[in-house]
């Protein structure tokens, strides 16, 4: 392990290097706003299990040393390539950024919904400030808006009725290996309208390298947002989403995360309820295999009166993947007839695999109604049961139990291209072998 | 049932710390400070063997050079000064001559103990309903034993801890440190160094010990930290079920309390430990009040062992308590059932740790949490499974209540499961006292606190029935004394 | 001996009842029956001293004392009983515990000595039989894991062990099938007594073929609107709430 200082001046050369070019980089006040990002992560480092954040996740090869800016790539991919990575969302209104930037030949805003305006980070000045916030950041956050280069600004008129999904494809194509790109996205649904975005990040096996991307939201005043992640990393591949949502009065915001790829992968969830009567919905579903290590983090600020949030993960783990749940919940003192629920289910498919989970609650107020629930284990010995006593073999027994078990959470999805696309991506996984005779990879 | 009656007219009867009396009495004290010097007084005086001196050496330097540096542990949800270690006394005895029988006790420690309703007189003893054998700890010395012949005619060694270094030192070097060594954490290594006496037992092989065995612990002295060490063992096949109660005198400083317990069980050995826990809380503006920060672990060594905690916190400014098992014995059990009350500016962080390494070992945590007026109420738990303990099963179960909206509740456990054949099963739940409970109760005749103090002891009731029957009693009158003033 | 005189009630800042009169007389059985929405529990909450209804005009006499000015503990040592229409759950509290702990609070509030363990027991052994209950349910958890039927029947177990002057039934013929109802009329009727007066609230008349009132009040809109005897409960059953002109969503 490097020096965690060694790795800090390495970035700041690294910004020092680039901040010219970046969006933004002849605007005093966001220079400045750049330069405290830097900083910030400069003093908190690269997180460590020392932790309690990061207790069960070790960011392995981030913790050696500093990963290169990804260079950009200009030709050698085709829009048939990205449409065959999601064919059920082919078709549909895409941006595609490959490394961390834009390729506006990949894009296609044909069929933008009425009402969402899109813009890439450097073609609006206007909202760079909002979108490089760093206020309550973590250290990775910061490095991330210190270091982005490029990112979706999406904005949803007023009363904008649901279009089609906007799908955000994310590619990587690395080099040599140990290169990063951080992308800023902003996304903000305006009063009365409603949106869904699709957020899918691929690459290939090989060489390591580090996606990582910050999305910040917010949905206004009765407004609603559909929310859907998609990590499929390559297998070398670090991965580390922040999302960060601000709710309005009456807004809704629904998430649903697939996590099965990278080597170590860590999505992260903050929702904060600033207006009465909000609700969100988090739910995520988590298969890992070969030596992969995912972690799904969720914290849920209760801040006013009469929210809602409910929160279901599952987690399928074989060979030796390690899986990790995190969710707070935490109710202020004034967040009173709160409504918040979260449960946590893992499979364990082999003897090596693990899992931990740290559901918390954190409760203020008392007129609240706050559970959450986890279990972890292995198939139901009385449905495994059931099924071979009606003649399946038990390889067969347990891996359709293992598919309705991602099934149930898939199931749910409500757009139908989404729902296509994520159960077959959830079955791919499905049919690359479970019960402990993978060693990792994928297509 | 006769019971919750008996608790109603307790609670009418008493209204503040019953137990924060000082009594005056002869005392014997180590110079103020903390520092090598101090632990060979301690050990002189207790006319310790080298090996010993020598461990409470070791562990002082560890607490001096390796921990102190980096000041006491942090992670727990609880908030207090810097405690100047220095400013406080290590040892603190009532002055005595060898006893040769409980009538030569002196007299104004017996009465100290029967105004806390302990009798230590055998006869008094026997006039209750169950024969109950008390060993009493004064600011941290055992002051008297009672029932000790009855119980060595059937070779169950019970007594000060100090005897047993005397009289059994073979045990006491084979198994001191052996579940909680003093490179441990923080309290269990000052601890380990300062320590002045606590209660010792051993229950041989195939021995059920016929009554319930109990330490009486009472802080008098002022400025002093108590340290008190326990160790039990129950050999093979042996049963063992031992209570543990306190009290302090009522006092503006903080004082410290930092036991260690260790319970150890061999092959089909069962430890029953039960505590009701009721230092002086401080007042209620959060002046004063006892800090407990308590390490206490039991180690299920023996295959089909159990050990069983259960404890009722009510009392203590801050609370910092984990009692664990390690499960290390195939079909061993650990079990984890507790009621804490936190009340006015009172603080705990407690729970517990069950670390499963044995086959088919099994686990139970029941926890419930009641937080009123300004406090703070923290669950942390671990459940641990390991690679190799085959068919573990975990049940937890986490409520909370809340009394108003000027407490605090919190969750956090650590779930760590690394064998797929585990079952782990988690829940927990925040909810307060319903309306509609509180208006049926007043509907049929009763008035407002004692409605609230039979919903809270319904709510605890999975807690308090697993304790003895004698502990029962006591536990529910304070469940409804530490909660009284927080009914709105 | 129960004297309602021109009582409006508030909850929530939302007047319900405006202006009832209401006289009940030791021995009497009254019926007050009404549509959804009609104001019946609210009526029978006020009686018990339930938190949030307000009374804002008008008074309750009770045996010469002001209703009003009592918490609900008092209302019940001074002999009120409310036969909840949703009898509440309390979880790991034992039904003898709290049967023992109430009778024994209502019994001091009237100057009566307190029942040791083997006074309660029998006495409530007696009057469970006499209810045809299972005494196994009163080991139980107040009313937690209990049936529609059984929940009633345990509201009337406590009636007859609390020997309230005044019983409100509040729609305890809900969720009762045939022969339930029948069992718990029966421990009604069997409490009618020239010292007890009753007030039983319903919706349908049915109850009322199994305990006959000696006057009805039809309470709509918060209002008496109409008052009889035991007759105008058939009437009411033939033509629904319409014949006073008043439309019932339940109906």
């Amino acid at each position: 392990m490097a020096q965690a200082t060694d790795i800090s001046r390495a970035y700041a050369d690294q910004f020092a290097r680039l901040r010219a070019t970046l969006p933004g980089a002849k605007d005093p006040k966001l220079s400045a706003l750049r330069e405290g990002a830097l900083a910030r992560f400069a003093k908190a480092g690269v997180p460590t299990p020392r932790l309690e954040d990061w207790k069960y996740t070790r960011l392995g090869a981030l913790l050696d040393g500093a990963f290169e800016p990804s260079s950009p790539v200009v030709n050698g991919i085709g829009e048939d390539a990205i449409d065959a990575l999601s064919p059920a969302l082919a078709g549909g209104p895409r941006l595609v950024f490959v490394n961390g930037l834009l390729r506006a030949d990949l894009c296609c805003l044909d069929g933008l919904p009425a009402g969402m305006r899109v813009e890439s980070l450097g073609a609006a000045p206007a909202d760079l400030a909002e979108a490089l916030a760093d206020r309550d950041a973590d250290a990775l956050w910061s490095l991330n808006g210190a270091l982005a280069r490029d990112g979706a600004i999406v904005t949803v008129a007023k009363d904008a009725g649901e279009g089609d999904p906007l799908h955000i494809v994310h590619l990587a194509r690395p080099g040599a290996g140990g290169e990063a790109s951080h992308t800023r996205h902003m996304i903000r649904i305006e009063p009365g309208a409603a949106a869904t975005v699709v957020e899918s990040f691929f690459g290939p096996d090989g060489a390591a390298y580090w996606s990582n991307a910050a999305c910040l939201i917010r949905v206004g005043r009765d407004a609603r947002l559909r929310h859907f992640r998609r990590q499929q990393e390559g297998a070398a591949g670090l991965h580390r989403t922040a999302v960060r949502v601000e709710l309005d009065a009456g807004a809704a915001y629904e998430s649903f995360g697939l996590f099965l790829g990278g080597a170590i992968g860590r999505d992260e969830i903050s929702v904060r309820f600033a207006g009465e009567g909000a609700s969100c919905t988090l739910d995520g579903i988590y298969l890992g295999r070969g030596t992969q290590h995912l972690d799904c983090t969720t914290r849920v600020f209760h801040a006013v009166p009469r929210c809602t949030s409910h929160e279901t993960y599952r987690g399928v783990l074989d060979d030796k993947a390690h899986g990790v749940f995190q969710g707070l919940i935490r109710v202020e003192k004034q967040a009173q007839k709160t409504d918040a629920h979260m449960l946590s289910k893992t499979l364990l498919l082999s003897d090596r695999a693990a899992v931990d989970a740290k559901p918390e609650l954190e409760i203020l107020a008392d007129d609240v109604q706050c559970s959450h629930g986890a279990t972890t284990g292995d198939l139901d010995p009385a449905s495994l049961f059931f099924l071979r006593s009606r003649g399946l073999p038990e390889a067969r027994a347990r891996a359709m139990l293992v598919e309705a078990f991602i099934t149930q959470m898939v199931e749910g999805i409500g757009p139908d291209a989404v729902r296509a696309d994520f159960t077959a991506a959830a079955s791919a996984w499905s049919a690359g072998g479970l019960g402990g005779g993978m060693t990792g990879g994928r297509a | 049932m006769a019971a919750m009656v008996a608790t109603i007219e307790t609670v009418r009867e008493l209204s503040e710390y019953k137990h924060g009396f000082v009594t005056e009495i002869d005392e014997e004290r180590a110079p103020k400070g903390l520092n090598e010097d101090i632990v060979r007084f301690i050990s002189a005086k207790k006319e310790e063997p080298e090996w010993l001196l020598e461990w409470r050496l070791k562990a002082f330097r560890h607490w001096r050079d390796r921990l102190l540096p980096a000041a006491e542990p942090t992670w727990a949800r609880v908030s207090f000064p810097p405690i100047d270690f220095q400013d406080s006394y290590y040892f603190s005895a009532p002055k005595r001559k060898e006893l040769n029988s409980l009538d030569e006790v002196d007299p104004e420690l017996l009465a100290t103990y029967a105004k806390l309703g302990i009798p230590l007189k055998e006869q008094e003893v026997l006039a209750g309903v169950k024969n109950i054998a008390i060993d009493a700890v004064f600011d941290s010395v055992s002051v008297a034993t009672t029932f000790k012949k009855k119980l060595q005619e059937m070779g169950i060694i019970f007594g000060s801890f100090s005897d047993a270094v005397k009289e059994h030192p073979e045990l006491v070097r084979k198994y001191l440190g052996s579940v909680v060594p003093y490179t441990d954490n923080f309290y269990a290594a000052l601890n380990s160094a300062v320590f002045s006496d606590g209660s010792f037992a051993y229950i041989p092989p195939g021995v059920r010990c016929p009554m319930e065995l109990s330490t009486y612990f009472r802080i008098n002295a002022s400025n002093t930290g108590q340290f008190e060490r326990t160790l039990l063992i129950a050999d093979k096949g042996a049963y063992v079920s031992y209570l543990e109660g306190c009290t302090a005198p009522q006092r503006d400083e903080n004082q410290l309390h930092a036991a260690v317990v260790e319970l150890v069980a061999l092959d089909d050995a069962e430890v029953k430990y039960s505590t009701v826990q009721n230092w002086y809380p401080g007042d209620a503006e959060g002046k004063g009040g006892i800090y407990n920060f308590v390490t206490k672990r039991g180690a299920c060594k023996g295959v089909n062992s159990k050990i069983s905690w259960t404890q009722v916190e009510t009392g203590s400014a801050i609370t910092w308590k984990y009692p664990s098992c390690i499960l290390q014995g195939d079909n061993s059990v650990g079990e984890f059932y507790s009621v804490a009350i936190t009340n006015n500016h009172q603080q705990a962080d407690t729970g517990t740790k069950m670390v499963h390494i044995g086959r088919n070992t099994r686990s139970t945590i029941i926890s419930k949490g009641i937080s009123a007026g300004k406090s703070q109420n923290t669950y942390r738990g671990l459940v641990r499974i390991g690679p190799k303990a085959e068919g573990a099963r975990n049940y937890t179960q986490c409520d909370s209540l809340l009394m108003g909206d000027t407490c605090e509740a919190h969750t956090t456990p650590y779930i760590e499961v690394k064998n797929r054949s585990a079952q782990v099963e988690h829940e927990a739940t925040t909810s307060k006292i319903s309306e509609d409970q509180l208006f049926y109760l007043r509907q049929r005749g009763l008035d407002a606190e004692d409605a609230v103090s039979m919903i809270v002891n319904g709510f605890c009731k999975q807690v308090l029935q697993e304790l003895p029957m004698e502990f029962a009693v006591e536990a529910q009158k304070l469940v409804a004394i530490s909660l009284e003033g927080s009914v709105g | 001996m129960l004297e309602i005189k021109n009582l409006h009630v508030t909850v929530g800042g939302k007047e319900i009842l405006h202006g009832i009169n209401l006289s009940l007389d030791e021995g009497q059985v009254h019926a007050v029956m009404g549509p959804n929405g009609s104001g019946k529990s609210t009526l029978a909450y006020v009686l018990a001293g339930r938190d949030g209804y307000e009374v804002t005009r008008g008074e309750i006499v009770f045996d010469g004392k002001d209703l009003n000015a009592m918490t609900p503990e008092e209302r019940a040592h001074a002999g009120v009983f409310l036969a909840f229409q949703y009898p509440v759950e309390i979880p790991g509290v034992s039904g003898l515990n709290f049967l023992k702990s109430a009778l024994n609070e209502v019994r001091k509030g009237r100057g009566e000595s307190e029942l040791d363990a083997v006074e309660f027991l029998k006495l409530m052994r007696e009057r469970v039989s006499e209810l045809k209950m299972d005494e196994a349910l009163l080991k139980r958890p107040v009313n937690v894991g209990f049936s529609g039927g059984e929940k009633k029947r345990n509201e009337i177990l406590q009636m007859s062990l609390l020997e309230p002057r005044l019983a409100v039934l509040d729609e305890t013929d809900s969720g009762l099938d045939i022969d339930a109802l029948r069992i718990v009329a029966e421990g009604v009727n069997s409490l009618r007594s020239p010292k007890r007066a009753m007030l039983v609230i319903t919706h349908y008349q049915r109850l009322l073929s199994y305990i006959v009132p000696d006057k009805v009040h039809i309470l709509a809109g918060g209002k008496i609107i109409a008052e009889g005897g035991k007759e105008l409960a058939l009437e009411l059953e033939e033509k629904g709430y319409a014949m006073f002109g008043v439309t019932d969503e339940a109906a």
